[in-house]
């Protein structure tokens, strides 16, 4: 299953729900797929970005980076 | 005093006048309610009004005066809360139809710290559903912007911001997800403060993202704020994440000045076509205002914060879907449509997407730490453009490029401090060319929440912004 930088389709959103057991509506659909779609396409953006060395944190230190 | 008087006095100064016997706090609370009863089926401010229970409290106040002891710096002061926060025996709904019968046993830290301050419940306050946005029918009114009945005040906390603008409480709580208290604190012209994420206890608060939901004091004034996070902050052994930093006088230095203070505006929020040319002339006032106030002014980089309002769904979301996979499941029925497909679409993501956000989010971190190594505060507005339509907010998304405009866009201002846990606040900062508030944003580093005071404080008293009333609370 690929995501990228392609749409995703309402095939694809739907195949997703089945599985996560999520039940949505055909009127829903394509408001769905719409904000899927879009959420996929912006976090593709960080993918250009040196992430190998960081670890993600739940809480930060209290002074300074992580 | 007459009871609009009163209403239009700010927290300090009607704590201050109850203290000295000017007025009562029995005359506080009523003035108030007077005002929800004429106003607020209008503005659908208010979720639950406890009227009984505000009077009886204000009596319990006077008695306390009346014996000599002082109540706390919150004396009698008439305020309303989110209606997020859990508070004893009080239908606490989040907004959502899932919790229309919810009543907590206990109250959350926060309001057990209020009530202990001296102040005076007078009810709980509408907001978006869950504490998410977009909600199409909230299930307790839609809430109006009293600056413009056709806009909205701003999400989650909008209810907040409502009945600070219209004067139907003396102070608020918000919270703050990703902008939810400052974001209304700006399109209803008042003050909203993001402290640092373990300032203060977010024990009895229903979560929308755990990772970065935090309390958010909304106010008329700065010196309010600065009062109200005072009572509020500190550890809490119901959250062991909360601070064992001892919480400071956080009005103690606010009348220093920013003589010597720098102030960085962040480059790449400023410089992007999409922000309505009012909202840009008004942070380039505001700089000249602090220059004229002898702050250093420059500009800061901090690239990632494009990015911010992806990374913040991508985690904020994703995380809340989890959170809520059994409502998901089980009471999709009960959800608005647009929180619904919001949570769906959420609980799609794959794994790698919300690693990839997270690790994002650090880095994001950095980048604020090393522009604040710079500078002590820095400057942006809090939202690109002033309160939109409610129609425009509400409507269904048409494609994915309307997703990125109305959805990712504006997450970015507000969503830098939120998933960075750095403090921040929203301060009147001037108004568009047909009157509607705008949000002057202003961060700084971890517990520096007495910085972020000071330059607040400085700013306000050289401005107006404060000062005016919302027009259309007239014509009710």
């Amino acid at each position: 299953m690929r995501y990228a930088n392609d749409m995703v389709d309402k095939t694809t959103v739907s195949d997703l729900a089945r599985l996560a057991g999520i039940e949505i509506s055909d009127d829903e659909l394509d408001e769905v797929t719409n904000r899927f779609s879009s959420l996929i396409q912006e976090m593709d953006r960080l993918k250009d970005l040196d992430l190998a060395n960081i670890h993600p944190v739940a809480i930060f230190p209290e002074d300074g980076e992580a | 005093m007459n009871s609009t008087e009163i209403a239009f006095l700010s927290a300090t100064e009607t704590a201050k006048a109850i203290k000295t016997k000017e007025l009562s706090p029995t005359d506080a609370v009523q003035a108030y309610l007077e005002r929800i009863d004429r106003l607020d089926s209008r503005l659908a401010a208010y979720i639950t009004v406890v009227r009984e229970e505000a009077l009886r409290a204000a009596r319990l106040v006077a008695q306390r005066i009346g014996r000599g002891e002082d109540p706390g710096p919150l004396a009698g002061v008439p305020i309303a809360v989110k209606d997020q926060y859990w508070t004893k025996d009080i239908l606490t709904t989040s907004g959502s139809k899932v919790y229309q019968d919810f009543v907590p046993e206990e109250d959350s830290t926060v309001i057990q710290r209020l009530r202990d301050a001296g102040s005076v419940l007078l009810g709980k306050l509408n907001l978006s559903e869950l504490a998410m946005g977009g909600t199409q029918n909230p299930p307790w009114g839609i809430p109006v912007n009293p600056w413009n009945f056709e806009c909205s005040p701003g999400e989650s906390s909008s209810g907040s911001g409502v009945a600070l603008a219209a004067h139907l409480c003396a102070a608020s709580m918000g919270e703050d997800t990703g902008g939810s208290g400052r974001g209304p604190a700006s399109y209803c012209g008042v003050v909203g403060l993001r402290p640092t994420f373990t300032r203060v206890s977010r024990f009895g608060m229903t979560h929308m993202c755990w990772f970065m939901d935090a309390a958010a004091p909304m106010t008329k004034t700065v010196e309010d704020c600065a009062v109200m996070l005072g009572v509020i902050a500190g550890y809490d052994e119901n959250d062991p994440y909360t601070s064992h930093k001892p919480v400071p006088d956080y009005t103690a230095r606010m009348r220093d000045g920013v003589k010597g203070l720098k102030a960085g505006l962040i480059k790449e929020l400023h410089q992007t076509q999409d922000m309505h040319p009012d909202v840009r002339s008004a942070i380039e006032s505001s700089l000249d205002t602090f220059r004229e106030l002898g702050a250093e002014v420059k500009e800061v980089s901090i690239p990632l914060s494009e990015l911010a309002g992806a990374i913040f769904v991508g985690i904020a979301d994703t995380e809340g879907a989890g959170a809520r996979d059994e409502i998901l499941r089980n009471q999709p029925g009960d959800l608005d449509q647009a929180s619904r497909t919001r949570l769906q679409s959420a609980a799609l993501v794959p794994a790698k997407v919300y690693n990839r956000a997270a690790k994002a989010r650090v880095l994001l971190r950095r980048q604020m730490i090393a522009a604040l190594a710079d500078v002590d505060i820095l400057v942006s507005p809090t939202s690109p453009y002033p309160a939109p339509k409610h129609t425009d907010l509400t409507a269904k998304f048409e494609n994915v490029e309307d997703v990125r405009q109305r959805f990712f866009f504006r997450r970015a201002y507000t969503g830098i401090y939120s998933l960075t846990a750095l403090p921040a606040i929203s301060i009147p900062g001037g108004f568009t060319s047909d009157g509607l508030p705008i949000g002057l944003q202003l961060g700084a580093g971890p517990f520096a929440e007495e910085t972020l005071f000071r330059a607040s404080y400085a700013y306000e008293q050289a401005t107006t912004w404060h000062t005016r009333t919302a027009p259309e609370i007239d014509n009710i």
